[in-house]
């Protein structure tokens, strides 16, 4: 049996006491200090009741005492819910309670929840380090709260059974971390991969750094490197693919060996071509642990850079419309099954079922598979290339938004009578979610207001467009791809013009 | 050394109208508008900083990878200008 994420860490405890798990600019941990620290923080957890079959919320900015949340929780036995300290208290109040959750951690006292048991509280000190509580494969592991059609977040449970897989493939298969990496925390606390990103490096005896909260965090990433001796980072695809080409030679002569990416598409030249960095593209939706597929980029790597193949013990199917296997190079939805499958969307058993269907291919009984909604082929050497989306979820900034749910809470507002939003890459300052409205027009100010109790920021459309009606096609729905030709963003031009003459 | 004819401020213009897309909806940039107010985000601020870089073969100070930096045309010309001057007179550096 895998081992879980837990005994693994524990493993490194035992064994490397005096190496470094955790890195800031400020202080380092030692596997022996990281391990009691979090050892106690799960104690503390499971006298509150926290255990296997649990959940526990997060609620706390990337950095070191997040990372200590995360682990302490794991090994509390329960399942980590990470919440955005940021996100509208409204949205993760709603979260926390459909989920049951009623241990929270946090970083720093939580206006919301006055009940939450902060990270550094000096009590722990005196808290006993109780024997861990080893969870079951099939035990949560996290839950990750994603958009959700409808116009409610669903939150994702994934068992550890997924988690450890990834990890033992991420070690022995793929190389993604070795036991003197150094591997640099970038990505959002409230994202799967950074259950990946940091969890893996301390399954195998190697370093997270934990770069400090900055300014301009994707320019700061550089010095974050350079001041942490990093040599393994992730880089969201929507950064690597337009800016690849320039960042990756800096970031070799900067000591790294891997960038991992992922995220959405990964669209772009150079990725082989700073030697001897290698760029590893993960894909996977949420529901399927991170990343199941993997692709490592050489010289003959294409600008539209394939998804790779399945890691061990997962499968994966190009399906027509009536789950009938289409041949190699032709367009099919992608369906996961095997290892690394989530339980399904918590409290959501309708909405579950809809997605992860019988896996018609497996001799086991029980056994299911994960539609993820992306049109892909195999190619003839065993590859898949992503080719598009079935449903109109959109990536932003790497981030998954279901257009419904935008659409859903713009609805919400008082004098919007209908709502259409699309992502527009033509837009002024770059991609942006842009609103078109028809009802009373509200100002810029209000409408973003409303939305950002409701939503998390990189839901918020940056555009709003008030039209009299909406256009509409033939059958009668709106046509989005007049939408998506419309000039939207002249009105700041007009006013501008019209200074000119003055 | 080869130097362009074209001044700093121009060539900077063109890479912020290119990277923000704002040519495209008709508006012509002004050496102080601010491109926080103009749509551009913490990725398209990298962009530019690496584009910028790339181009005049320079790479700014920590000190200056700061929003204010990259707020106007203005402001990256200016943290341009200082770049090259200090890699021109490096006895000048303190």
């Amino acid at each position: 049996m895998t081992p879980t994420v837990c005994d693994l860490f524990e493993r490194q405890v035992r064994e490397r006491p005096d190496a470094t798990a955790v890195r800031t600019s400020g202080r380092s941990w030692t596997y022996a200090e990281f391990g009691g620290t979090t050892a106690r923080l799960a104690a503390r957890l499971r006298r509150g009741g926290a255990g296997p079959g649990g959940i526990v919320g997060l609620v706390a900015p990337r950095g070191p005492q997040a990372l200590t949340g995360i682990v302490a929780i794991l090994r509390s036995g329960a399942a980590c819910l990470p919440l955005d300290p940021d996100d509208p208290p409204l949205r993760n109040r709603e979260i926390l309670d459909g989920t049951g959750c009623r241990q929270v951690l946090a970083a720093a006292p939580v206006e919301w929840l006055p009940g939450a048991q902060l990270i550094d509280d000096p009590t722990l000190e005196d808290e006993e380090e109780a024997p861990p509580a080893a969870p079951d494969p099939l035990d949560l592991a996290y839950a990750i709260t994603t958009s959700g059609s409808t116009g409610r977040p669903k939150v994702v449970g994934v068992p550890h059974e997924g988690l450890s897989n990834l990890v033992a493939a991420s070690i022995e298969d793929l190389d993604l971390v070795r036991p003197d990496d150094v591997m640099l925390w970038t990505l959002a606390v409230t994202v799967d991969s950074t259950m990946h990103d940091v969890l893996m490096p301390l399954c195998c005896g190697g370093c997270v750094a934990v770069p400090d909260p900055g300014e301009l965090p994707a320019a700061g990433m550089l010095r974050a490197v350079r001041a942490l001796g990093a040599t393994v980072l992730e880089i969201p695809a929507a950064v690597l693919g337009p800016y690849g080409g320039s960042l990756l030679p800096r970031l070799a002569e900067a000591g790294v060996r891997l960038v991992i990416t992922g995220g959405s598409q990964l669209d772009g030249p150079g990725l082989a071509d700073a030697d001897p960095l290698v760029v590893c593209n993960g894909y996977g939706p949420t529901e399927t642990s991170v990343a199941p597929l993997w692709y490592r980029c050489d010289k003959s790597t294409p600008r539209w850079v394939p998804i790779g193949r399945p890691i061990r013990g997962v499968r994966a199917y190009v399906l027509d419309e009536e789950l009938n296997p289409v041949p190699d190079g032709a367009a099919g939805q992608l369906y996961i099954a095997g290892a690394g499958l989530a339980r399904g969307y918590l409290g959501l058993p309708g909405r579950t079922a809809a997605a992860f269907l019988p896996d018609p291919f497996s001799d086991t009984p029980g056994r299911r598979m994960y539609a993820t909604g992306d049109r892909v082929r195999r190619q003839p050497d065993g590859e898949y290339v992503f080719l598009g989306r079935t449903d109109d979820q959109i990536k932003i900034s790497g981030f998954r938004v279901e257009i419904g749910e935008v659409e859903h809470a713009l609805r919400g507002c008082p004098g919007v009578a209908d709502a259409a939003v699309l992502l527009r890459r033509d837009a002024p300052g770059g991609a942006a979610l842009v609103a078109f409205l028809a009802g009373t027009p509200l100002s810029d100010e209000e409408i973003s207001g409303r939305l950002r109790d409701r939503l998390p920021r990189h839901m918020v459309p940056r555009f709003h467009v008030w039209l009299d009606r909406l256009p509409l096609n033939r059958p009668g729905k709106i046509d989005r791809a007049a939408l998506a030709e419309m000039p939207f963003a002249d009105a700041r031009a007009d006013r501008r013009r019209t200074d000119d003459v003055t | 050394m080869i130097v362009s004819q074209e001044p700093v401020v121009e060539i900077v213009r063109r890479i912020v109208d290119k990277q923000l897309n704002l040519s495209a909806h008709g508006y012509e940039l002004d050496a102080d508008d601010d491109l926080w107010n103009m749509g551009m985000t913490s990725l398209t601020c990298m962009g530019l900083m690496l584009t910028v870089e790339d181009t005049f073969q320079i790479e700014l100070p920590e000190e200056a990878l700061r929003e204010g930096t990259f707020r106007t045309v203005g402001t990256i010309t200016a943290a341009v200008e200082a770049a090259r001057s200090a890699h021109e007179k490096p006895e000048r550096r303190v």
